[in-house]
């Protein structure tokens, strides 16, 4: 839940607003819920509604995202807190849970809102009396102390690995910057989302999309320096020279982010507002593609089903050059965890019966996997994947970047493979050079990385067998090549 | 197998003005860890296993002139040499025989060796820089890329340290 206030000294009215986080409606009073939003975007959207509905609104006053909180619970607490003008009130320990602010920091200085902490009254009070040189009163609102953060917030975040607590690191260098810098206002806003392939080009993909961003870079780990351009991306890259963090969690989000930090350095963390936004709420509840989540983290207000990816036909539509009397189908099996990875057997048949239909079969980065007759292929950066694809009519891909970039970039006729992860979540405009496919058993979208929890077995049963995957690759080598098998 | 610790390294650094270190085969980061503190212009090192660059990543992040750069041997040779003038005297600490070896490669070690080296020296003038290569003894193959390579610019010679190490210094002019 999400909710403001609008209040006029013109008309001397109040209004309150209530907000969901859309479970994949678009109704009026739906925010979309973006896992890579820091909690400021969303005070930033809740803003702009209310202004929106009431442009006579002087002032608008937010809840803290990160609580569950309704607009007459809002108003109750402004009341007890006794604020009458910009401010914030906080709980009795200074967790932030209503922030007063007039339309024209809404307007003028939207972004900065980003560098909220939203879990420290005082920092954030901080933070924004740097940006106006005003004093900013904190006024505890009745509330009793809340304590520490759950792993899984009520309002649906994530603090798993400090995460949110990230969110402080970012007001406190953003408020070294503001004091230390007198062209403050004019310094770049860079998302922090730099590891991994996919999720750096998700970012890319969305940056194409957004009109007005709220920011002008993008941090990228330089391992996938390659991929922005590649991709197209309107975010300048800020290189984070450090290999991308571990999926197993032994080094903490907080603490990896605290190292990319130092590892930037203060020329480039003393001249840019570093976003945290790595997923901050779990994505995979609603139906919305990651590249609609950064598009929302980025500004866009995703208010209808036209915005999103599955609305929209790929940026480009490409096929192969090449002669069709030899189809050729390149794979790549690798999601970057185990139980994400095409069991071997399932591509081994696969293999088998398209070559014995005639076709010949690459597989990407699996010599281990030659003994079917396909032949393994390397394809370490975009630009070498980009050759290989050419060089097939199919591309049939896992849940990674090689798919998320041979769909979303090129427009090449594509094969999803979905084995534990959600197909909606990182698949494609369905149609003619697109399909995806898993079993939709019940236990996906499980997630779990190395064993799974309901069979204890190494691999996903969700893949799709090897008859579905054939069925599939003919289908659509049929409709775009005319290839009859 | 030899550790950079079994040099004098500070002797070396010295004796040949070494500004860089390259290092393929980050490890546990001991050489990195051992080279930190001897002022180096900058430290490079490269391991294709990611637990092994992370770690040591994380250890020297707030280092600017520290650099572990996850990748396969070549990719990251390049990535370095990016960084460092084509004249600046380097120190390279290969490894004929590191855990973090790509799978396909490890198998034939002496083939990334060649590799290695033929990269290196294609993106460098060589006179300058020295060369060792541990494991040594591990090597199976005919070694005359080295002399090929560095034989002009070069004196060669083995250690029986360890595992053995092929040292390649600047001739004296």
């Amino acid at each position: 839940m999400l909710s403001g206030l609008a209040l006029s000294s013109s008309t001397l009215g109040i209004r309150r607003y209530d907000f969901r986080f859309s479970q994949g409606g678009f109704r009026s009073d739906e925010i979309f819920d973006s896992a890579l939003a820091v909690p400021g975007r969303y005070m930033l959207e809740v803003a702009r509604r209310v202004l929106r509905d009431f442009p006579a609104a002087d002032w608008v006053a937010v809840g803290n995202p990160l609580l569950p909180l309704n607009a007459g619970q809002l108003q109750g607490f402004l009341s007890d807190s006794g604020l009458k003008g910009l401010g914030i009130a906080t709980d009795a320990a200074g967790f932030p849970v209503v922030y007063l602010l007039p339309r024209s920091i809404y307007e003028q200085f939207g972004r900065f809102l980003l560098m909220l902490s939203a879990t420290d009254a005082a920092l954030d009070a901080e933070l924004l009396q740097a940006m106006l040189g005003i004093d900013i009163p904190t006024a505890p609102c009745g509330l009793p102390a809340m304590g520490a953060l759950r792993p899984l917030g009520l309002n649906g975040w994530l603090n798993g690995d400090g995460r949110q607590l990230a969110g402080q690191l970012s007001c406190r260098k953003a408020i070294e910057i503001i004091k230390s810098r007198p062209d403050w206002r004019n310094l770049p806003f860079a998302v922090y989302y730099p590891m991994h392939a996919g999720d750096v080009l998700f970012f890319c993909v969305a940056s194409k999309r957004v009109e007005n961003s709220l920011f002008d870079k993008q941090v990228v780990c330089t391992s996938y320096a390659d991929i922005p351009a590649a991709c197209g991306s309107r975010l300048d890259s800020v290189p984070l020279r450090l290999p991308w963090i571990s999926r197993d969690g032994t080094v903490s989000e907080l603490d990896y982010f605290n190292h990319a930090l130092d590892r930037l350095g203060p020329e480039v963390t003393g001249s840019h507002f570093i976003v945290f936004s790595r997923i901050l709420r779990l994505y995979f509840h609603t139906p919305f593609h990651l590249v609609d989540h950064a598009a929302f983290a980025l500004g866009d207000s995703m208010e209808g089903f036209e915005r999103t990816v599955h609305a929209k036909a790929p940026a480009a539509e490409s096929r192969c050059a090449l002669p069709i009397d030899k189809p050729r189908a390149l794979f790549h099996l690798n999601g970057g965890w185990t139980l994400k990875n095409l069991p071997p057997d399932t591509f081994r048949k696969t293999a088998r019966a398209l070559i014995a239909l005639g076709w010949e079969v690459s597989v990407i980065d699996r010599p281990d996997l030659e003994d079917c007759g396909a032949r393994s292929v390397e394809a370490g950066d975009s630009a070498s994947l980009r050759r290989q694809v050419e060089a097939h009519h199919v591309f049939i891909g896992v849940d990674s970047f090689p798919h998320h970039f041979v769909r979303l970039v090129m427009g090449w006729p594509v094969v999803g493979l979905f084995g534990n992860t959600k197909p909606c979540n990182s698949d494609a405009t369905y149609g003619e050079s697109y399909r995806a496919s898993c079993r939709d058993l019940s236990c996906n979208r499980c997630g779990a990385w190395d064993v799974c929890p309901m069979f204890g077995r190494k691999d996903c049963l969700n893949y799709a067998e090897p008859e579905r995957i054939i069925e599939d690759v003919l289908d659509l080598a049929r409709g775009i090549y005319g290839i009859s098998s | 197998m030899g550790t950079l610790g079994d040099f004098n390294l500070n002797g070396l650094k010295a004796d040949f003005g070494l500004r860089h270190l390259v290092e393929v085969g980050t490890g546990s980061g001991a050489a990195v860890d051992l080279a930190a503190p001897l002022g180096f212009d900058h430290i490079h090192s490269i391991d294709s296993q990611h637990k092994l660059a992370l770690a040591t990543a994380l250890r020297h992040s707030a280092r600017q002139d520290i650099t572990v750069i996850h990748a396969r041997s070549e990719k990251g040779l390049k990535e370095a040499l990016e960084d460092i003038p084509a004249t600046a005297p380097t120190l390279f600490w290969l490894d004929i025989d590191y855990p973090g070896a790509d799978a396909r490669l490890q198998a034939d070690p002496d083939a990334r060796l060649e590799r290695e080296l033929r990269l290196i020296c294609g993106l460098r003038s060589m006179g300058q820089d020295v060369l060792l290569v541990d494991d040594l003894s591990l090597y199976k193959g005919d070694l005359a890329f080295v002399a090929e390579l560095l034989g002009a610019t070069h004196m060669i010679d083995r250690s029986p340290q360890g595992t053995g190490v092929l040292i390649a210094i600047p001739k004296r002019t």
